[in-house]
């Protein structure tokens, strides 16, 4: 999971204190064009279409990587 | 997939734009860093906004004008106007009707308003091929385009940076011959993720007149608003388009080397190179208007091609595809035969 908690981390331009238990809605940079950029991530990297209504469904970074996992 | 052989031609090409120029950089509702940001994924730095006097109909006629004039067509000479647009004047009449008047066309015509939005091009050749193939019509104008930005509410930060509004006449007339090819797709399923729940009569009931519905991000916005998940319409687009796109391409049988222009929709600079990439046409030149114009709705090829074609003739294979609102998703690969395009008219 390290690898996509970086790519992530990449991804939305976090910073190193952000782990897999952070709370999305902590974060500044997770809005609409935050979430453009994982699904674009989740294409490019993981050849896997994630729909806004499933990524608006996770509470944590680590319910992101289980979608890119999935 | 589809195609058919076509007597029908596009032999001019005029848009018009009102003459108000919204720079995104000065957008005051969302803080500097993240405007940055949403600028440089948009790839939208301005756009034209229309004041609050300006309609649909508006814009159309002063294309059409332009237009007729350009091309020297006798008004007296149309037999038929379709309108595709999401903001007619009106919910009722239709605005066709209007623009019929007001352009000072003759009274026995075939005037219609089409509800669809990104996707309406295709659509519009489609059935403006139709009637002059199989109604016996000479000459017809398609119009398209909408003012979305007078959907948006300003300090909804999803919309209101994306939104311009642009309408453009397109005169069809019978030509040389050819084959054209098509390819539509529809999923009601998906209908909520771009909507203006009220103006309808499924949000009536619910209409709680002006008070302002806030969503996340300190986004607001009222029912009379325009609604975006712009999550989801992304997902869609780069799944479905370039996967229509590349099958309709096989469908044809033309060599890839061949194509010469590709319009795509213009959503969002995210979108569109996501797509780009994906359909891998290297020969082909992939147009955009969105630097200084942005995600023009129902009008957003036909203002790429005035962008890079304005008082020149393109000719060519062209694919043109346009998605979005409904989910719609339309796609058609035709050849443009020294089509004239006017230069941008600006209201």
């Amino acid at each position: 999971m390290k690898k996509e908690l970086e790519n992530i981390k990449k991804t939305l331009n976090l910073n190193k204190d952000v782990n897999l238990e952070t709370e999305l809605n902590t974060l500044e940079q997770w809005d609409s064009m935050g979430a453009l950029s994982v699904i674009g991530l989740a294409d490019s990297k993981y050849k896997k279409i994630i729909s806004g209504d499933d990524l608006f469904q996770c509470k944590k970074i680590i319910d992101i990587i289980k979608l890119l996992k999935k | 997939m589809r195609h058919v052989k076509t007597n029908s031609q596009i032999v001019g090409i005029a848009t018009a734009v009102p003459k108000n120029e919204f720079k995104n950089i000065n957008y005051q509702f969302l803080e500097k860093k993240k405007l940055e940001n949403l600028i440089k994924l948009t790839g939208i730095y301005s756009k034209r906004i229309a004041n609050s006097k300006t309609c649909t109909s508006d814009l159309a006629i002063n294309a059409g004008d332009k237009l007729l004039s350009n091309l020297k067509w006798k008004k007296s000479d149309i037999e038929f106007i379709i309108l595709i647009t999401q903001t007619a004047d009106y919910l009722t009449p239709a605005t066709s009707g209007i623009i019929q008047n007001r352009l000072g066309l003759r009274n026995d015509i075939f005037a219609i308003d089409i509800n669809l939005g990104c996707s309406g091009f295709p659509y519009g050749i489609f059935l403006a091929n139709s009637f002059l193939d199989n109604y016996n019509f000479k000459k017809g104008l398609l119009f398209i385009g909408d003012v979305c930005s007078r959907l948006c509410n300003i300090k909804d930060n999803t919309t209101w940076p994306i939104f311009g509004d642009a309408c453009s006449a397109v005169a069809f007339e019978k030509g040389e011959k050819q084959k054209i090819f098509f390819d539509f797709f529809s999923d009601g399923s998906k209908y909520n993720d771009i909507i203006v729940p009220t103006h309808s009569f499924a949000g009536r009931n619910e209409l709680n007149s002006n008070q302002l519905g806030e969503i996340n991000n300190d986004n607001k916005r009222n029912e009379f608003n325009m609604h975006l998940n712009g999550a989801n319409i992304y997902s869609f687009a780069i799944s479905k388009v370039p996967e229509r796109i590349k099958n309709l391409i096989e469908y044809s049988k033309i060599n890839k080397q061949k194509i010469k222009y590709c319009f795509l929709h213009q959503a969002n600079r995210l979108i569109n190179e996501t797509i780009k990439k994906k359909i891998n046409l290297k020969n082909t030149k992939i147009l955009s208007s969105l630097d200084n114009f942005g995600n023009t709705s129902s009008a957003s090829i036909t203002m790429t091609i005035t962008k890079h074609f304005a008082e020149k003739k393109i000719s060519g294979i062209s694919i043109l595809c346009g998605f979005g609102v409904g989910i719609s998703l339309s796609t058609m690969i035709l050849n443009f035969k020294r089509c004239y395009v006017s230069s941008l008219s600006e209201i």
